[in-house]
């Protein structure tokens, strides 16, 4: 277990190694100066090379990597260009918010995607179908969308729920609920639908084996050869697409908290984008990526776990 | 040839319907190509056929509901939703086919050199392959909109590039498969060059997933691309954008909610579109045919006397296939009854439907009585308390039987609980022994994976003894494994009923087993018994010429290099029974009566010549 969490630990190296060089190279690799880009139309040559000098990048383009790579080993991203602030304590400030609605998002969409995803499996027929089609529709609707049509009817109809705002789960354990409600729903909805119809496929693909004959042959229940002996095998391929899942889930963060006014990571990036605040968007891509290396990890644990055959060899 | 694919395995002609039968084009293919025409028509057209100028505002008629004069409304500036809508389809279409067409060609290309060149290339690419899918993609894309500036068709070009991993794990795939294949080698040998192998024979071998692939692609690039343009990072206001169009609709939902229909409706039904595509190409299981009840006249079940399961006139369908054409046989307690046939002749249907294990739309008809309960057309409920001891089932295939999560232990355990055990730890070590395993704790302790064939079927038949079942079905219980092995098997099964007086239901297509472990035994064609009897009656005398020839066809000790005697042709597919004898196209003995007349199974048999008893036998001591 310990050699598997190492082994995946110093595998996650490259990854972190390629985010950075593409954090850097796509500052690089662009026609014309990123400093002209960051102050528009109007800006003065002057001013232009006033800038490329701060942000170094009048230096060569090998010397300007290394000097990339040391600052991010350091842990110095560099200052905002927005706010001046250290990028390092922005995006820490902002990460409670978006890991609150990405976890959560996550844990919710898989126990209700995988209970969807085995009833279409077994039961069949309308039900299935029903199902099927749901979880299609739901994949095709696009996030931003559905959560201001869920505003328009839970705030704007209905008053049941806030439209806006975010409260730290410390300050009221409720009211930071009941914030969230509208967001998680929004956001889970889609990845509900992903995961039913992945458990959809790998029940169907279990439930054809013969070992769920054998369990039948010998008068195992029903109930047992679904839920405890198929969906077991069925995890296996499930959970190794949790980490996809939560990929997308940090993407659904970024359209949520703009329409929900949640100041969280996904917030500062499209702040930041429309800014050009290209620090602050490297800080939050590498520290994006340490949350998604976190996640795999966990996943392969899970797996781990589930799988004998992992376990053993 | 079809036919003979489909005859050959039963298990998959349950898979898919008959090839040769019409399949109507799927109604969600139609649908969604059909969604994706429109909107292409309409984007190509939109200077010709919008009614509107999507930019000329009309302030008196600001936020109005669908009218006659704007079809979809007007927005909040009075332009009409139904032109912008036209007119913003190209951007959104162009962008995803810009995203699109960078992922096929980055991935479809480095796939394809890598599977088929192997090496260190392809660890290399697969390697960067597995990190650009582990990117979290839109925080990339907000990045290169950062530094490139608002043009949505650089993210789309730098979303392609996050695609191509999915595109390239495809065609190296499907590249890497094929090289392994035969004709790729032979193409080689025959001085064909390797690049044109790849596009004539490894490309047209991975169209269908890569058509897949680029479907949901196309859909996730609809989805993003408008969710960047809601986000405000497409291109400036005036310009008719989906995604910012979502977004104008957003600031005046108290004013008008009707508003977010049509620009999140054309957005989802597009996104749909594109996915109902990918879905229908995926689904390549057979839909399922309506099952139809046939008036049939039950004939009273004659059980026969003493036996302990008894089968009557049963038959098995799959829609309109009948693959089990009114079988009738008896096993009874310490005897075994064997099934003989070729592939395809519905052995292990009929023993799937003694068990009642037939999957969920086949059709029974007939009768199964065990034990004076009848079974066929039982509850799953009713079946679940006969299964296990009443009657077990032992597969073809030991590892694949076993469920690979669960430690054999365990898998012994439950069914022991299940039937009343009240130490199922000390039982589940007993029974393993039972069947032969010396060191049964450790195989307790054990996973399927880590055990051999021979010792996997063991454990199974352990597992099938839990419930101390009266009959036990054994579908090639030894075609899977060594010689060796076998006879330790067939042993074991000896040894059981022995012990038991279990009756055993053998189903194979090798008479060495039949004349080893049989009492009785019933060959079957084309989903009928044609000859049944006593095992060294038939082995004897048979008299039912396919019985003859199955027999002469066995390959004898002395023989040298003498070609084997098969029988000529194959066992016709379910499609193509008749009513007469289904043997006749292939028995050398067939008259012009035989394609006439039904037959029916009389003494014993179901011919109209059967062979001359007499003449058989001296025929077969003569050799």
């Amino acid at each position: 277990m310990l050699r598997l969490i190492g082994r995946r630990l110093v595998e996650s190296v490259p990854l972190m190694i390629v985010v950075c060089a593409i954090t850097f190279l796509l500052v690089q690799l662009i026609p014309g100066s990123p400093a002209a880009t960051i102050l528009g139309n109007q800006a003065t040559p002057e001013a232009i090379a006033r800038l490329e000098q701060e942000m170094g990048l009048d230096r060569p383009p090998l010397e300007q990597l290394f000097v990339w790579f040391g600052q991010v080993l350091t842990g110095d991203l560099g200052n905002s260009l927005l706010t001046g602030s250290d990028v390092n304590e922005v995006v820490a400030s902002r990460m409670p918010i978006t890991m609150s609605l990405a976890i959560i998002a996550c844990l919710l969409s898989a126990v209700l995607g995988i209970w969807v995803g085995v009833v279409a499996a077994t039961r069949g027929g309308l039900l299935d179908r029903i199902l099927t089609t749901g979880s299609g529709v739901g994949l095709a609707l696009p996030t931003f969308w559905l959560a201001v049509v869920l505003v328009l009817v839970f705030s704007i109809w209905l008053r049941w729920l806030p439209a806006t705002g975010y409260t730290p789960f410390l300050t009221d354990p409720v009211a930071w609920l009941v914030h969230l409600v509208l967001p998680l729903t929004a956001l889970c909805l889609i990845q509900v639908a992903a995961v039913a119809r992945q458990t959809r496929v790998a029940m169907r693909d279990e439930l054809d084996r013969p070992y769920i004959r054998s369990l039948r042959a010998v008068g195992v229940p029903r109930r047992s050869v679904v839920w405890k002996h198929a969906l077991r095998n069925a995890a296996i391929p499930v959970c190794t697409t949790l980490g996809l899942q939560f990929i997308g889930v940090l993407g659904g963060a970024v359209v949520i908290e703009q329409v929900f006014a949640l100041g969280g990571v996904g917030a500062l990036t499209v702040e930041a984008a429309s800014a050009h605040d290209i620090p602050t968007i490297q800080g939050v891509v590498i520290y994006s990526t340490a949350a998604v290396i976190a996640v795999n990890l966990v996943v392969d644990i899970l797996t781990y776990a589930l799988s004998p055959k992992a376990r053993v060899s | 040839m079809t036919h003979s694919v489909a005859a050959a395995d039963p298990a998959k002609m349950l898979a898919a319907p008959p090839a040769h039968r019409f399949r109507r084009p799927d109604t969600r293919l139609v649908l969604g190509l059909g969604w994706i025409v429109l909107l292409l028509l309409g984007a190509l057209l939109a200077p010709v056929v919008a009614p509107h100028d999507p930019l000329a505002s009309d302030i008196g008629a600001s936020l109005q509901g669908p009218s006659g004069t704007y079809w979809l409304g007007t927005d909040n500036l009075g332009r009409d939703v139904f032109s912008r809508l036209l007119h913003g389809a190209g951007s959104a279409i162009g962008g995803v086919l810009v995203a699109i067409a960078v992922g096929l060609a980055l991935g479809l290309t480095i796939g394809v050199v890598a599977g088929y060149v192997g090496g260190w290339f392809d660890t290399l690419t697969s390697r960067i392959a597995d990190l650009i899918l582990a990117l979290p993609g839109i925080l990339l894309l907000l990045l290169v909109l950062a530094v490139l500036g608002r043009d949505l068709t650089y993210a789309m070009i730098a979303y392609g590039f996050l695609v191509s991993a999915a595109f390239f794990r495809l065609a190296r795939a499907g590249a890497a498969e094929v090289r392994h294949e035969l004709f790729v080698d032979a193409a080689t040998v025959a001085g064909v060059s390797p690049a044109w192998t790849l596009v004539r024979h490894v490309l047209p071998n991975m169209i269908r997933p890569i058509v897949v692939q680029a479907s949901l692609t196309a859909s996730t690039a609809l989805l993003l691309q408008a969710g960047l343009s809601f986000l405000g990072l497409g291109a400036p206001p005036p310009a008719p954008q989906w995604g910012a169009m979502v977004q104008e609709a957003s600031q005046y939902l108290y004013q008008s909610p009707w508003l977010m229909v049509p620009t999140g409706g054309v957005i989802v039904l597009t996104a749909l579109a594109f996915n109902l595509v990918g879905d229908a190409l995926t689904d390549e299981r057979a839909r399922p045919v309506a099952v139809r009840d046939r008036e049939t006249v039950r004939p009273e079940p004659a059980v026969p006397e003493g036996s302990v399961l008894a089968a009557t006139d049963l038959r098995v369908s799959f829609g309109d296939l009948t693959v089990v054409d009114g079988v009738t046989l008896a096993a009874h307690p310490g005897r075994t009854l064997a099934l003989v046939g070729e592939s395809g002749c519905g052995k292990t249907l009929t023993a799937l439907a003694l068990a009642g294990l037939l999957p969920p739309d086949a059709h029974v008809d007939g009768s199964v009585v065990l034990d004076g309960r009848e079974l066929a057309g039982a509850s799953e409920k009713e079946l679940e308390s006969v299964r296990g001891n009443g009657i077990a089932y032992i597969s073809q295939e030991p590892i694949a039987s076993l469920d690979p999560s669960y430690s054999i232990g365990s898998q012994l355990r439950e069914p022991l609980k299940l039937h009343g055990s009240t130490a199922p730890r000390t039982e589940a070590v007993e029974l393993l022994r039972r069947v032969g395993i010396a060191d049964a704790e450790g195989v307790a302790r054990s996973f399927p994976h880590q055990l051999s064939g021979g010792m996997a079927q063991r454990v199974a038949i352990a597992i099938a003894l839990t419930g101390r079942p009266r009959v036990l079905i054994a579908d090639e219980p030894t075609t899977a494994l060594d010689v060796t092995v076998q006879a330790e098997i067939l042993d074991l099964l000896r040894e059981i009923q022995a012990q038991d007086g279990t009756a055993v239901v053998l189903v194979t297509h090798d008479w060495g087993v039949v004349a080893d472990v049989a009492d009785e035994v019933a060959v079957m064609y084309a989903g009928q018994v044609v000859e049944h009897g006593t095992v060294a009656e038939v082995i004897a005398a048979p008299r039912h010429p396919y019985t003859r020839d199955l027999l002469a066809a066995l390959p004898e000790p002395g023989q040298g290099r003498a070609p084997l005697p098969t029988i000529p042709g194959s066992v016709p597919p379910p499609a193509e029974w008749v009513p007469t004898c289904r043997y006749a196209n292939r028995c050398t003995d067939a008259t012009e009566e035989c394609l006439l007349h039904p037959v029916v199974l009389a003494d014993r048999v179901r011919c109209l010549h059967p062979v001359a008893q007499k003449e058989e036998s001296w025929q077969l001591s003569s050799r």
